[in-house]
């Protein structure tokens, strides 16, 4: 029955006009969606390129200065090597690269950063929240690829699906169809099974012209990318076959279908992503950019008690030229230590809220399989929320390093040479790949619409098909 | 080949189908009268197994349809009153779809000697369906029990709506089949075929076999007293 069942399916199919036009509409969506994704991750690469080779420039000034200096000569600008203008004037640029698979799954990209500056003046609490907060990614934004198949594909799943046996029913053809030796779920779900195969050969075709066009190159991402696409189509092809056996009318098939779209791929990420916030509240911002400036005008008018007790801390900096030799920035980054010290709990409890919304999300982002895809999507093009989690991560203990490199010289006031230039610690931030992460939310997918056609198999003989 | 032995189908309180008892051997045509809503499609559903009897049995060739729908269904060809093809597909295509998803494998050739002895004109073996007549569709029908090699066949009213000559052809096609034994129940609503072509025939009303006789028992006016006889009271 499987040979008969596939050259039918590919003769109606074939001989569907609609089946055929909005097939070629999907190759225009995909091929489109992947050129989208090309432009974001060519501006997003210039753009850091850019900023990259001014910072170059900067650097590169310098060291001819440190050169000159190394001669015995004098220069002009000597000023520039003191560890004030390198650790905050020049600083480091923190940059998180796009990866080859961003072009097909952009995420959010555009509510975060992907380059800042380091520079010992920044205070680690605000550096870490000026970042959107929330863990959900919204499923919306960009017009790429993980768009096109997160919401359109299903609709077109559901468009050449939703009717497969209601509509043998109401034309009465199902008697006659039934009249023979065949299990009329089990020929349904090989009609399916069949359309399912026939959809992925096309969506593969069709993914494998974006990628092309993309120019991401073949990784063990995007294959597992693939194997996630797989995964959703199965997922929405059980829930469509289910339906189809439940249902009486073509009608009713379409409106639940329709429905159980709007719910799995509107409400409940919507409704997930108001909740983690609704039961784990983030702690107001205002209030702590407050605490910070309170904190620092207090400390402001202890400042000798202040650089006193640093110094404690600390007794590797203390100069042998005693008392005088502390200025401005001494007292500046003694009281910058401390203000976090002292805030540390709240920051943490922004922190700690962080971590349970994102457990949340994750925990309750099984019910949407269009979450489940689109989380897999971001984890693989390294645009995930855990992604710009971890980015966050790495600019923080490099500040922290950025500033236990330098304090040994602001606080001997000691000029930088040619030789500690080159040992100045350098930002390199690689995005982790979480494709291991991936294979859970294919696994969902795949238990998911396992149980469902499993359940649609059960319905023999407890429910009239015909 | 066909037995119905108390067969009852009752729709909550309502009996569509009271205790039905009847035989049918190969090469009978028997023809099953009544006014609309009588249970006639009822029988023909049973013995489909589509629908559960709520008591009795319907046996063919010696298997309960409950048991063995799958055994049963195998020798069984169905036409209903509105044979229901697939539009996109050649009257060809149709027949080899669904002698396929009866387990029979055939060379094109082959199907195009049923559908000829079936009497489709050459013309419309490749056309679509769409453009085909509720006559030409029927024919299609007979030439999937042809190629199905059925043994009994089940007609729900399957010449209402065909004009005369289409009537007749398929009454010649029945009695063809007969000929080479298949059991044939056919409801349908004109006596005047049924007397012709039918080789037993019976009259049921609200749910009731009310008469069962041999064609050769009686002519066409006494039928049709007989028939409006039982419908009157
Ligand atoms: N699915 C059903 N539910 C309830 N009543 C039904 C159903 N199918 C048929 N009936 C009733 O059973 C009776 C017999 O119907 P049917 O066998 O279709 O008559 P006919 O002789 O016209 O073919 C009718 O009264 C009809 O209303
Ligand atoms: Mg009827």
């Amino acid at each position: 029955m499987v040979n008969l069942n596939i050259r039918h399916e590919l003769k109606l199919l074939s001989r569907n006009f609609w089946f055929v036009s909005l097939s070629l509409v999907l190759v225009l969506l995909c091929l489109y969606a992947g050129h989208n994704g090309l432009k974001h991750y060519e501006r997003r690469t210039a753009d850091q390129q850019e900023a990259l080779a001014a910072q170059q420039a900067k650097e590169q000034l310098i060291k001819e200065v440190a050169l000159t200096l190394s001669k015995g000569e004098e220069h002009p600008n000597a000023y520039r090597l003191s560890p004030m203008n390198l650790a905050i004037s020049t600083g480091r640029l923190g940059t998180m690269p796009a990866t080859q698979m961003s072009k097909l799954a952009i995420g959010q990209s555009d509510l975060y950063t992907h380059q800042l500056k380091i520079a010992l003046n920044e205070d680690l609490a605000t550096l870490s929240f000026n970042e959107l907060n929330n863990p959900v990614q919204l499923l919306f934004g960009n017009f790429d690829l993980a768009f096109v198949l997160t919401y359109l594909v299903p609709l077109i799943i559901i468009a050449f699906t939703y009717n497969l046996r209601t509509r043998e029913l109401e034309s009465g053809r199902l008697k006659l169809l039934a009249s023979n030796p065949i299990k009329i779920n089990l020929w349904l779900l090989q009609r399916f099974i069949i359309r399912y195969f026939f959809l992925l050969l096309i969506l593969t075709a069709i993914l494998l012209a974006t990628v092309l066009i993309a120019r991401t190159g073949f990784s063990m991402q995007l294959l597992v990318f693939f194997l996630l696409t797989y995964a959703y189509l199965a997922f929405w092809f059980a829930i469509s076959y289910l339906a189809n056996l439940l249902g009486r009318s073509s009608a009713r098939n379409a409106v639940s279908m329709l429905s159980l779209w709007i719910l799995l791929v509107l409400v409940v990420p919507t409704v997930i992503n108001q909740a983690a916030n609704t039961v784990y509240p983030m702690p107001s911002r205002v209030k702590l950019l407050n605490e910070i400036r309170q904190t620092k005008k207090e400390l402001s008018k202890e400042q000798n008690k202040v650089l006193d007790e640093y110094l404690r801390n600390h007794p590797e900096l203390i100069s042998n030229k005693g008392e005088n030799a502390y200025g401005y920035w001494q007292g500046y980054f003694a009281s910058q230590e401390l203000t976090e010290k002292r805030l540390a709990p709240l920051i943490e409890r922004f922190d700690a809220q962080l971590a349970k919304q994102q457990r949340w999300v994750n925990a309750w982002g099984i019910l949407s399989p269009a979450v489940m895809f689109h989380d897999g999507a971001t984890r693989l093009a390294g645009t995930s929320s855990a992604h710009y989690e971890q980015f966050k991560d790495y600019v923080r203990s490099f500040s922290l390093n950025w500033r236990a490199h330098f304090m040994p010289f602001v606080f001997k006031n000691e000029m930088l040479g040619l030789q500690e230039l080159d040992n100045l610690p350098e930002f390199q931030f690689r995005s982790r790949s979480r494709t291991a992460g991936v294979f859970m939310n294919i696994s969902v997918l795949l238990v998911f619409s396992a149980l469902t056609v499993i359940w649609g198999l059960a319905l023999e003989g407890k429910r009239q098909l015909i | 080949m066909l037995h119905a032995v108390n067969l009852t189908k009752k729709y909550q309180e309502h009996l569509a189908l009271d205790d039905l008892n009847l035989s049918i051997e190969p090469g009978d045509i028997y023809c099953l009268l009544g006014a609309n809503g009588a249970g006639k499609s009822t029988t023909i559903n049973l013995f489909l197994n589509f629908i559960a009897p709520t008591s009795g049995k319907a046996v063919i060739d010696k298997f309960e349809v409950t048991e063995n729908p799958q055994a049963t269904r195998k020798l069984i060809a169905y036409i209903p009153e509105n044979l229901v093809l697939y539009n996109e597909l050649s009257g060809l295509e149709n027949l080899e779809y669904f002698v396929g998803l009866a387990g029979m494998k055939y060379h094109q050739e082959q199907l195009v000697g049923f559908l000829k002895e079936a009497g489709l004109q050459v013309e419309a073996y490749k056309k679509r369906v769409k453009a085909y007549s509720k006559g030409m569709r029927q024919k299609v029908g007979v030439a999937m029990a042809i190629a199905k090699r059925a043994k009994v066949l089940l007609l729900d009213e399957p010449t209402s709506g065909l004009d005369p000559k289409a009537s007749n052809e398929f009454s010649e096609l029945l009695l063809r089949l007969s000929k080479q034994n298949v059991a044939t129940l056919m409801a349908t609503h004109d006596l005047f075929r049924a007397k012709e072509t039918g080789t037993n025939i019976g009259i049921m009303k609200s749910g009731k076999l009310v008469e069962q006789l041999s064609t050769e028992e009686i002519n066409h006016s006494d039928l049709e007293k007989l028939y409006l006889n039982h419908m009157s009271n």
